[in-house]
């Protein structure tokens, strides 16, 4: 029966996987030509190109992935995601109204780090190295803060029509925190079915890993990108 | 984190998990990150696997587009000029001056109208007064809407205008007289495409 138990939430992880990669990262073209093509307040589209951005956002929720790896209440889950989501609000917000546009493969490039950090960070590679841990709150809320300014560079993209901008960005800003909240949901969930099997503690370290792993590869992938356009 | 269920390990297992996770990632980038976004293969495995199919299959399909029926909004008349509450101005019914502003010749300018803006080309013609114009862009199809507005001193809110020609085109020419004295605008909007 030890096998069934290893599988069975092996099995979980992989199907969570497969319907995040089914998607491409960024924004597709019938929301682009939605963005182009707007004018004026549209607070409810709005939401769900935010809500949708976030879901299919593999780099957010690989990062919040390792933020709530080794999180157990739920009281402390919530601190943790709320200080993303203030990170990742306070830049969307600003950089969007204040025009700034960070170059988006390089923003991209520091998001993959933060899940690079993360996954170091749950190895106790920091401790290890370096005999102390970062503050893992404010690592949280500045890497939150680099999160929003990749949403707000990758919106600004598109030049859409300015009029009724903080009411739709609102909306945006909304639909990425409900976006987080649905995917959330099912890590929370599969994570905390697997936390009922031995294998969990088992590869804990194996997963995080991967995720560095992931991180290192999405790194690789934006800075291809910076380099060759 | 202050759990105690967090993983001990050895400085020797760390740096060995550290390394075996940039190989891991670098392996599935070079291997096939590379050749599919970026039709980059070093290894050649992107055409082994067939990754690097991906790239031109991506770059096909945006040739592919400009040749696919192109969807507009429809057109319709009630969309046409300021709408029937708008009252038409007293002016509209003026008498036509005798004599018109000098015709100019061979006056070309090129705009540059950036992606997802609009862009307004406008003169100043005299009631009867007659333009010939032709404008085309560099390939990409622009909805356009060539309208005239009376020039007001104080413009109430909902102006009068009338359009003339409004079309999805990437060409246009023809003549207009103006049916009164005002500012002729060629106007490009946000294209619909």
């Amino acid at each position: 029966m030890n096998i069934k138990k290893i599988v069975t939430p092996l099995i979980f992880l992989l199907l969570c996987l497969i319907s995040v990669t089914a998607y491409a990262h960024g924004v597709d073209d019938e929301t682009k030509s939605f963005l182009q093509g707007n004018k004026g307040v549209a607070f409810g589209p709005f939401l769900y190109i935010g809500a949708k951005h976030m879901i299919t956002g593999y780099d957010h929720l690989l990062f919040l992935v390792g933020v709530i790896f080794f999180l157990y209440r739920p009281k402390e889950i919530i601190l943790y995601v709320s200080f993303f989501t203030i990170g990742h609000s306070v830049t969307l917000l600003l950089g969007v109204m204040t025009d700034i546009q960070l170059n988006i493969f390089l923003i991209d490039a520091i998001i993959a780090l933060s899940i690079v950090y993360k996954g170091f960070d749950n190895l106790g590679g920091f401790k290890k190295f370096f005999g102390k841990q970062p503050n893992t709150k404010a690592a949280v809320l500045i890497f939150g803060l680099f999160h929003g300014f990749g949403l707000a560079t990758k919106l600004q993209e598109f030049n859409f029509d300015r009029e009724g901008l903080f009411t739709n960005l609102l909306g945006f800003n909304l639909g990425v925190e409900v976006g987080q909240f649905l995917a959330l949901g099912l890590v929370l969930l599969i994570l905390s079915i697997w936390r009922r099997y031995s294998s969990y503690t088992k590869f804990a370290n194996l997963t995080n890993m991967l995720l560095m792993a992931a991180g290192f590869l999405l790194i690789g992938f934006q800075l291809t990108g910076y380099f060759t356009t | 984190m202050t759990t105690n269920e967090e993983p001990v390990m050895g400085n020797k297992q760390l740096i060995k998990y550290l390394i075996i996770s940039i190989l891991i990632g670098g392996f599935v980038l070079v291997t096939a990150i590379l050749p599919a976004e970026y039709n980059i293969d070093p290894l050649g495995t992107g055409k082994l696997f067939g990754f690097s199919r991906l790239y031109q299959d991506a770059a096909e399909e945006e040739i592919g587009m400009q040749n696919a029926p192109l969807k507009f909004k429809k057109l319709t008349i009630e969309e046409s000029g300021s709408g029937p509450d708008v009252p038409v101005p007293e002016k509209v019914n003026e008498q036509a001056p005798v004599e018109q502003y000098t015709k100019r010749e061979d006056n070309n300018i090129t705009v540059v109208i950036p992606a997802g803006k609009g862009i307004e080309y406008k003169f100043k013609m005299l009631k009867y007064g007659s333009t010939k114009y032709e404008w085309y862009t560099d390939g990409s199809i622009l909805y356009s809407d060539m309208h005239g507005e009376l020039l007001l001193a104080t413009p109430p809110e909902d102006e009068f205008f009338e359009s003339y020609a409004e079309a999805y085109s990437n060409n246009m020419t023809g003549t207009l007289i103006a049916p009164f004295e005002g500012i002729l605008k060629i106007s490009f909007p946000i294209s619909c495409l």
